[in-house]
C-alpha cells in the first residue's frame, strides 16, 4: 500500500513541474508583480468573510427563477378571515456558508394604485399585510437549523383582527408585517455547524413566507410587491 | 527563488479564491399582488343576508282614517365607494301594479299605488369607521325626493288612499333610485360593527272597503356604484 501511495505522489509533482514548464516563461517575466497582486488579493480575501456581504453559493445552482403569486380579488368577508399567499424560496447555500454560519435577510417593496379616490377610507398598506415564516428546511443535514427572527415566527392566517380591521401588527409585537421589511431585516439565523454529514456541493434552504391581508373595504385599486430573501455569512 | 515566488503567487491566489466566491450572494425573489375590487353590500342588521319582510300588514281591519304601518325594516349598507340604492317591487300576488285607489263607483281592489314607501327613520351614520360619521357626522347621505317620510306618513282625512309622495307604484319592475352617498365604510369588513350606515324602510296603507283577499309582493333593494 505504501508503494502504491509514493507512485501516485510521484505522478503528481511531476505534472507540477510540467506546468510549471509549461508557463515558465509568462510567470518569470510578471514574478514581481504576482507577489504584489497576490499580497493585494490576498488582503481583500480576509476582509470578505468579516464583511457581512459575502456567502458562496453552491455549484451548479442555476438562476433563481422569481416566484410569483396573487392575492386575487380581496373581497371583504364576513369572519374576518385574512385573504394570504405563500410564497416559496430555495436559497443554494454552500457547505462553507453553512459551517460558518449565516444569516438570511428579507427586504421587501410595496405599491398601491387606487382605482377610485379614498374619498376618507383606508387604503391598503405595507402594515396591512402581515408576514410570517411558515417553514423552513435544508438539504444540508447535519446539525445545520435555522431560527426564525422575533416577530416572523408565526402563521399570519390565524390572525383574527376584532371587528375585521387590520390588528396591531409589527415584529415588534410578535406579528411582523411587510413594513418591517421594506428596510430590509434578518429573518433566520444559523449558527455555525460542524461540516458532519454536509454535502460536499452544500445544498439548499427551503423557506416559506406566507403573507395575508385582511379582507376589508379598502380603497378600491391594485396592488404589488416584492420580497427579497439574501442569505449572507 | 523564482518557483518559490510562483508557488507564493499561486498559493495566495489560492488563498483568496474562497473570498471571491464569498462575495457572490445567493438570494431569490417572489413577487405579488392583488386588487382591491369597489365592493358594496347589503346585510341584516345581524350582517346577515337580507332576506326578511319589508312589512307584515296582517289582517287590515277598517277603521277611520287610521293608516296600518306595519314594523319598518332596518338594514345596513357597507361600500368603498360612492353608491346609489336602487328598489324595485315585482312578484306581486293578489295585488296588480296601478295608481292609488281614489274616488269611483265601481269596485276597488288594492294597487301598488295605494301602499306608500319611503325612508321612515333618519340614516344612522354614527359608525366610528364610516366615512364622515361617528358621533358627529358630517357626511351626506341623499334621499331622493318622495322617499322621505321621516316626518311621519301624510295624514288622512278622507278616508280614501292619502297623498303618499312615493307608493310601491313607483319603484315597480324597475330599479329605481332611492338614495346615494360618497364612500361608506372607511374601513372593517362585513362583520366589523362600525363602518355601515343603517337605513330604515317601511310601507303604509289605509285599510279600506276593497276586494276581499290576500296580497303579497317582492321589494328587491340593489346597492352599486354611483352614477351606474
Amino acid at each position: 500500500m505504501a508503494h502504491i501511495s509514493i507512485k501516485v505522489r510521484l505522478l503528481v509533482e511531476k505534472k507540477v513541474r510540467n506546468s510549471i514548464i509549461t508557463n515558465g516563461s509568462i510567470f518569470r517575466a510578471k514574478h514581481g508583480f504576482g507577489l504584489i497582486l497576490a499580497a493585494v488579493l490576498l488582503a481583500f480575501s480576509i476582509a470578505a468573510p468579516g464583511s457581512g456581504k459575502g456567502v458562496q453559493a453552491a455549484k451548479g445552482q442555476p438562476a433563481l427563477a422569481t416566484q410569483t403569486v396573487s392575492f386575487g380579488p380581496v373581497v371583504p368577508g364576513r369572519l374576518g378571515a385574512p385573504a394570504s399567499v405563500t410564497v416559496p424560496f430555495s436559497l443554494p447555500i454552500s457547505r462553507a456558508t453553512a459551517v460558518l454560519g449565516y444569516r438570511v435577510t428579507a427586504i421587501s417593496s410595496f405599491a398601491f394604485t387606487p382605482a377610485a379616490p379614498a374619498a376618507g377610507g383606508k387604503s391598503v398598506t405595507a402594515a396591512d399585510l402581515l408576514v410570517g415564516v411558515t417553514s423552513v428546511s435544508s438539504t444540508l443535514g447535519g446539525s445545520s437549523s435555522a431560527a426564525i427572527a422575533t416577530g416572523f415566527d408565526y402563521d399570519p392566517t390565524a390572525v383574527r383582527a376584532a371587528g375585521g380591521t387590520s390588528a396591531v401588527s409589527g415584529a415588534a409585537t410578535g406579528r411582523a408585517t411587510l413594513a418591517d421589511l421594506l428596510p430590509g431585516r434578518e429573518i433566520l439565523r444559523a449558527e455555525k455547524t460542524t461540516a458532519g454529514a454536509m454535502p460536499a456541493s452544500g445544498g439548499t434552504l427551503t423557506v416559506s413566507v406566507r403573507i395575508a391581508v385582511p379582507t376589508q373595504f379598502f380603497t378600491p385599486g391594485s396592488f404589488s410587491g416584492t420580497i427579497s430573501l439574501i442569505a449572507s455569512q | 527563488m523564482k518557483r518559490l515566488g510562483i508557488l507564493l503567487s499561486a498559493a495566495a491566489v489560492l488563498a483568496i479564491l474562497p473570498g471571491i466566491v464569498l462575495a457572490q450572494g445567493t438570494s431569490g425573489t417572489g413577487t405579488f399582488g392583488g386588487t382591491v375590487p369597489t365592493t358594496f353590500s347589503i346585510a341584516n342588521t345581524s350582517n346577515g343576508s337580507l332576506a326578511t319582510a319589508l312589512g307584515t300588514f296582517s289582517t287590515l281591519t277598517i277603521g277611520r282614517n287610521v293608516l296600518s304601518t306595519p314594523t319598518p325594516l332596518s338594514f345596513r349598507l357597507r361600500s368603498n365607494a360612492a353608491y346609489k340604492l336602487t328598489a324595485q317591487v315585482g312578484s306581486l300576488v293578489g295585488i296588480t301594479d296601478g295608481g292609488p285607489s281614489g274616488v269611483s263607483t265601481t269596485l276597488q281592489a288594492i294597487k301598488t299605488g295605494d301602499i306608500g314607501f319611503g325612508f321612515t327613520t333618519a340614516v344612522d351614520r354614527s359608525g366610528l369607521s364610516v366615512v364622515g360619521g361617528g358621533t358627529s357626522p358630517t357626511r351626506t347621505d341623499s334621499i331622493v325626493n318622495g322617499f322621505d317620510v321621516i316626518a311621519g306618513w301624510p295624514s288622512v282625512t278622507t278616508g280614501h288612499t292619502p297623498a303618499f309622495t312615493k307608493t310601491l307604484h313607483d319603484i315597480y319592475a324597475a330599479d329605481t333610485q332611492i338614495m346615494s352617498g360618497d364612500r361608506i365604510s372607511a374601513s372593517g369588513d362585513n362583520s366589523s360593527g362600525d363602518n355601515f350606515l343603517t337605513v330604515t324602510v317601511g310601507i303604509a296603507t289605509l285599510p279600506q272597503y276593497m276586494a276581499p283577499g290576500d296580497f303579497s309582493g317582492t321589494v328587491m333593494f340593489t346597492i352599486a356604484a354611483s352614477g351606474t
